[in-house]
């Protein structure tokens, strides 16, 4: 799931937007009960989700090569009320990028 | 496996390394989805980390520098007497984080301390309504990738 959070643009550059920031969320339901089990599977999708931050800060987006990822946080890793009340795995990925001018 | 999961091992794996004498009280801390307990296994001491946040930043394509967040809740239900007892978990909470200040992680020997910070020093709400002790000491590591 994909969402655009924060468009910051500088004055000098008119309506050119400078800096982007959207927001990636990981979710999915686990399979596992059993802890060690479940712990397994969190630990796979915390994995995925740090493969496509690699992805994302190394790579330049093929339809917009303008834009640079600068930043990328992961905050939470997964949410812990969301994880313990409906075992869902939840992960945010929050990317910033620079446009050239 | 991530890096977040490799550091969290690892802060693990320090904090049951450290000499008999470090931590009163003693215990053998571990890596959990999620610090959750009923009531009578807090009993017992429980030392928990679970992993926080990364944040990933750098100039260059060549490396990225990711500094990496985890917890350490630190929990156990009270008895009769809150002021001993908060007084001498509390001390080990002290006690965890000079440990772990400014010291390598033998299983992640690439990852440089940054930071510690102890909030909530205890949870106000858990010990008013459960008489459970919580403190959660989060510790922030950079490492170059």
């Amino acid at each position: 799931m994909v969402v655009p959070r924060t468009i910051e643009r500088e004055p000098s550059r008119g309506q050119q937007p400078h800096e982007l920031t959207i927001d990636i969320g990981v979710q999915q339901k686990l399979a596992k009960t059993d802890p060690a089990e479940a712990l397994a599977e969190v630990d796979g999708l915390c994995t995925l989700v740090e493969e496509i931050a690699d992805s994302l800060f190394t790579q330049r987006l093929p339809s917009l090569e303008t834009a640079m990822a600068v930043a990328i946080k992961n905050d939470p890793v997964y949410e812990p009320i969301e994880l313990d009340s409906n075992r869902v795995f939840f992960s945010l990925l929050t990317v910033t990028y620079r446009l050239r001018r | 496996m991530s890096l977040v999961i490799d550091i969290a091992d690892a802060v693990t794996a320090e904090l049951n390394a450290a000499p008999p004498g470090t931590f009163t009280p003693s215990f053998t801390a571990m890596r959990r989805v999620l610090p959750e307990f009923d009531l009578a296994d807090l009993a017992d001491l429980k030392v928990s980390v679970v992993p926080k946040r990364v944040e990933i930043t750098g100039s260059t394509r060549s490396a990225s520098q990711y500094e990496i967040a985890v917890d350490i809740g630190i929990q156990k239900k009270l008895g009769k007497d809150l002021d001993s007892e908060v007084a001498a978990l509390s001390t080990l909470v002290d006690q965890i984080a000079d440990y772990l200040r400014r010291r390598p992680l033998g299983a992640a020997p690439f990852a440089s301390w940054v930071s510690i910070s102890n909030e909530p020093v205890y949870a106000p709400e858990h010990l008013a309504e459960q008489r459970v002790f919580t403190s959660v000491l989060t510790v922030s590591y950079r490492a170059l990738k």
